[in-house]
C-alpha cells in the first residue's frame, strides 16, 4: 500500500469510527448506575438455594441417596456454585499478550539460554530468547562451532515484550568416519538492541529480486517508509506472531551508495536502535554420545588381557553396518606396544533380523567399500586418560534393513550390557 | 468537581470505557465488571486528580488497570458463568455491523491498541502510557492491526456483495 493509499485508508476508518454511535444496552447502563449511586459493585447474581425441607428418612435409603448424589457430583463438570456452569476453554495465549508487564517481574533486557547436546555424528545447540522488559528489542546472535555446519543459529531476532522464541544450530563434530571427539565446543555471542523507532515499516511478502513480478513496487513502499524515517521489517515465518527471526531492509538504491554498511549499522546511526551496553558471550561445551544408545557410554565388549575391546561407533551404510571397536588401554605404553591385527570378535550378537554373520575389514577393504581410512593411527587418549587403539571396524552385511528397525549389540550372555540403535 | 458533576461526566464517558473494557478482556460481563471497579476507584481516589480536564485518560487508566486485574485473576481462580449471561453484549445491535464489530475479531492485544487509536483519537504516546506500552510497541501493533483489519473488512465487503447479488436473483 502506497503512502497516500494508507493515509486515505487510516482517514476512511477514523471518520467510520468517529460516525458510529454506540447504545448501551440496558441492563450494562443499570448495573453501572447502581455502581455510581452505591459506590460500589452491583451484586453478582446468584442462585438463592431452595429452603430446606425437613424430611425424616429411612437411614439405608438416606445412604443410598446420598451414595448416588456423591456420584452425581464427582462425575458431572466442577461447577461454581456461586454462578453456575461451565467456563468455555481459557485461552491463555489472549491472556499472556495483554497482561502489562509493569505488573509482571521486569527486567532490563532480554534473556538468552543456550543448551548444547553431541553425538558422534551430530551437535545441537538450542537458544531460548525471552524479552521480559516493556520494550522491543532486536537480537544479533552468532554461534560457531567446529564441524560441518548444517543448520545456523546466526541472525536477528525480534522480540515484542513479553514474547520469546527459540534459534537451533546444528553441525557435524569432526567431519570423517571413525575420528572421534569426545567433546564439542561451541562459542556464542549474542549483541542487544533496543528498538527506539516510532515508525515502523513491515514488508508484505517475499523479499523480491530484481526482475520478479511486483519488484518495483515492493521497491516503492520500501523507499517510501526509507524517505518517511521508518524502520524497515522483513517478519519471517513466526508461529506467535511477535517474536522471530527476522531480517532489516533499505531500498535497493542504498545498497549503491552505502555498499560497506549493514542494515543494522544504518538503523542503529539513525537512533532507530539503540545498542545496548550489554553482550552475552559464552563457551560451552558437551560430550559426545553414541546415539540412540540404551546406555550413556560406548559398549564395553570383551576384557582381553590388558584390555578393553570396546564399541565405539555404528555406521549404517546402504548394504553395510560399520562397527568401529576400539582396544582400550589404561596406559600410552600398553597401547603403543599393542601390535596385533583386527581379529575376529565372535561374541558380539546382533538381533532384529536374526543373526548376522560379519566380516572384519582390513584397510585394502576399506579402500574398496570406500570407507575412509584416515581414522586409523596413533593411539590416542580420551577424556577419562585411557588409551584407545582405533584400526578395527567390523562389517555387517544386512538387507532389507528399514527405517525404524532395532539394532541391538550384545556383549556376551544375555544379562550381560547391550547396546541398541535405532536404524534412521 | 462534586459528586454530581463526576456522576455527569463519568456517564458521559462511559461509552468510551466500555469500548475500552471491551477490547482487552471481550467477555461482556468482564467488561462490565471491570468498568465499574474502576468508576469505584475513582471515586475512592478522586483527590488524587490534579486536574479535571484529566478525568477521561485518567479513568480510562484505571479501567486499563481493573481489566489487566482481571485477567491475573482469572489465571488463578478459573472464573465460570452463569447459562443467563452467555448471550450478553455491552452495545445494543445496529442495523449495520460496526467497525468495532470488525474489530473485535481481531487478537485483543491489537484491537485494544485500535480503539484507542481510531475511536478515542489517542496518540501512540498516550496508548503507550495507558497500556503500559513503548511507542514502538504501539506501532507494531497499529501497524498489524490496520493489515489484519483491512483483511477482515475487505472479506466481510465481499460476503455483502455476494448476499446482494444472492438477493437481487430472488434465490
Amino acid at each position: 500500500m502506497s503512502k497516500l493509499k494508507r493515509q486515505a485508508f487510516d482517514e476512511a476508518l477514523r471518520q467510520r469510527a468517529q460516525g458510529e454511535r454506540f447504545e448501551v444496552e440496558a441492563d450494562v447502563d443499570l448495573a453501572l448506575r447502581r455502581t455510581m449511586e452505591h459506590g460500589g459493585i452491583a451484586k453478582r447474581r446468584t442462585a438463592k438455594a431452595a429452603p430446606r425441607k425437613r424430611q425424616w428418612l429411612v437411614p439405608t435409603m438416606a445412604v443410598v441417596v446420598a451414595g448416588i448424589a456423591l456420584g452425581v457430583v464427582f462425575a458431572r463438570p466442577p461447577q461454581d456454585l456461586l454462578r453456575g456452569a461451565v467456563l468455555p476453554e481459557e485461552t491463555p495465549e489472549n491472556l499472556e499478550a495483554t497482561v502489562p508487564l509493569a505488573e509482571r517481574e521486569q527486567k532490563q533486557e532480554p534473556e538468552v539460554q543456550a543448551s548444547l547436546r553431541a553425538t558422534y555424528d551430530w551437535a545441537c545447540a538450542e537458544f531460548t530468547l525471552t524479552n521480559d522488559t516493556e520494550d522491543i528489542w532486536l537480537l544479533e546472535l552468532a554461534a560457531d562451532a567446529d564441524g560441518v555446519a548444517l543448520e545456523a543459529a546466526d541472525g536477528l531476532f525480534w522480540l515484542e515484550p513479553g514474547a520469546s522464541c527459540m534459534a537451533r544450530a546444528t553441525w557435524i563434530p569432526g567431519q570423517k568416519l571413525g575420528v572421534f571427539q569426545e567433546k564439542v565446543l561451541m562459542n556464542w555471542s549474542c549483541a542487544f538492541y533496543r528498538v527506539t523507532a516510532d515508525v515502523l515499516h513491515w514488508m508484505d511478502g517475499e523479499w523480491l529480486e530484481p526482475g520478479q513480478e511486483g519488484y518495483e513496487a515492493q521497491q516503492e513502499l520500501i523507499e517510501d517508509a526509507y524517505a518517511n524515517g521508518a524502520l524497515i521489517l522483513a517478519p519471517g515465518d513466526w508461529k506467535n506472531g511477535m517474536a522471530g527471526e527476522m531480517a532489516l531492509a533499505l531500498p535497493g538504491s542504498f545498497y549503491g551508495e552505502h555498499a560497506n554498511i549493514t542494515e543494522l549499522e544504518y538503523y542503529a546511526e539513525q537512533g532507530m536502535l539503540e545498542k545496548s551496553q550489554i553482550e552475552r558471550n559464552s563457551r560451552q561445551e558437551a560430550p559426545c554420545s553414541p546415539e540412540f544408545v540404551a546406555t550413556d557410554a560406548p559398549l564395553d565388549i570383551k576384557l582381553c588381557e590388558g584390555y578393553v575391546k570396546r564399541l565405539m561407533r555404528v555406521d549404517i551404510g546402504p548394504e553395510h553396518i560399520y562397527c568401529v571397536v576400539d582396544r582400550v588401554f589404561e596406559t600410552e605404553e600398553a597401547a603403543s606396544a599393542f601390535l596385533g591385527s583386527p581379529n575376529t570378535l565372535g561374541d558380539i550378537m546382533m538381533k532384529g533380523g536374526g543373526p548376522i554373520s560379519h566380516d572384519v575389514l582390513r584397510a585394502n577393504e576399506l579402500d574398496v567399500q570406500g570407507i575412509d581410512r584416515s581414522w586409523i593411527g596413533a593411539p590416542w587418549q580420551d577424556s577419562a586418560g585411557r588409551w584407545h587403539v582405533t584400526n578395527e571396524c567390523l562389517c555387517y552385511p544386512v538387507s532389507g534393513l528399514k527405517s525404524g528397525d532395532v539394532l541391538t549389540f550384545q556383549a556376551g550372555a544375555a544379562d550381560r550390557e547391550a547396546l541398541s540403535y535405532v536404524v534412521p | 468537581m462534586s459528586k454530581e458533576e463526576l456522576d455527569a461526566r463519568v456517564w458521559e464517558i462511559r461509552i468510551s470505557l466500555l469500548r475500552l473494557a471491551g477490547s482487552i478482556l471481550r467477555h461482556p460481563q468482564n467488561a462490565e465488571d471491570a468498568v465499574s471497579q474502576a468508576i469505584v476507584t475513582a471515586y475512592q481516589m478522586l483527590d488524587t486528580l490534579q486536574d479535571d480536564a484529566a478525568l477521561k485518560p485518567w479513568l480510562m487508566k484505571i479501567t486499563a488497570r481493573c481489566c489487566f486485574e482481571q485477567i491475573r485473576k482469572q489465571r488463578r481462580e478459573p472464573v465460570y458463568e452463569e447459562p443467563a449471561l452467555m448471550g450478553k453484549r455491552l452495545f445494543a445491535p445496529g442495523p449495520q455491523p460496526t467497525l468495532y464489530d470488525t474489530l473485535m475479531q481481531l487478537p485483543s492485544h491489537l484491537a485494544q491498541v485500535l480503539a484507542l487509536y481510531y475511536y478515542e483519537g489517542y496518540s501512540t504516546a498516550e496508548i503507550g502510557e495507558l497500556l503500559g506500552l513503548s511507542r514502538p510497541t504501539v506501532s507494531m501493533r497499529l501497524s498489524r492491526g490496520r493489515r489484519q483489519l483491512k483483511k477482515l473488512l475487505l472479506a466481510e465487503e465481499q460476503e455483502m456483495e455476494g448476499d446482494e447479488q444472492i438477493e437481487a436473483a430472488g434465490i
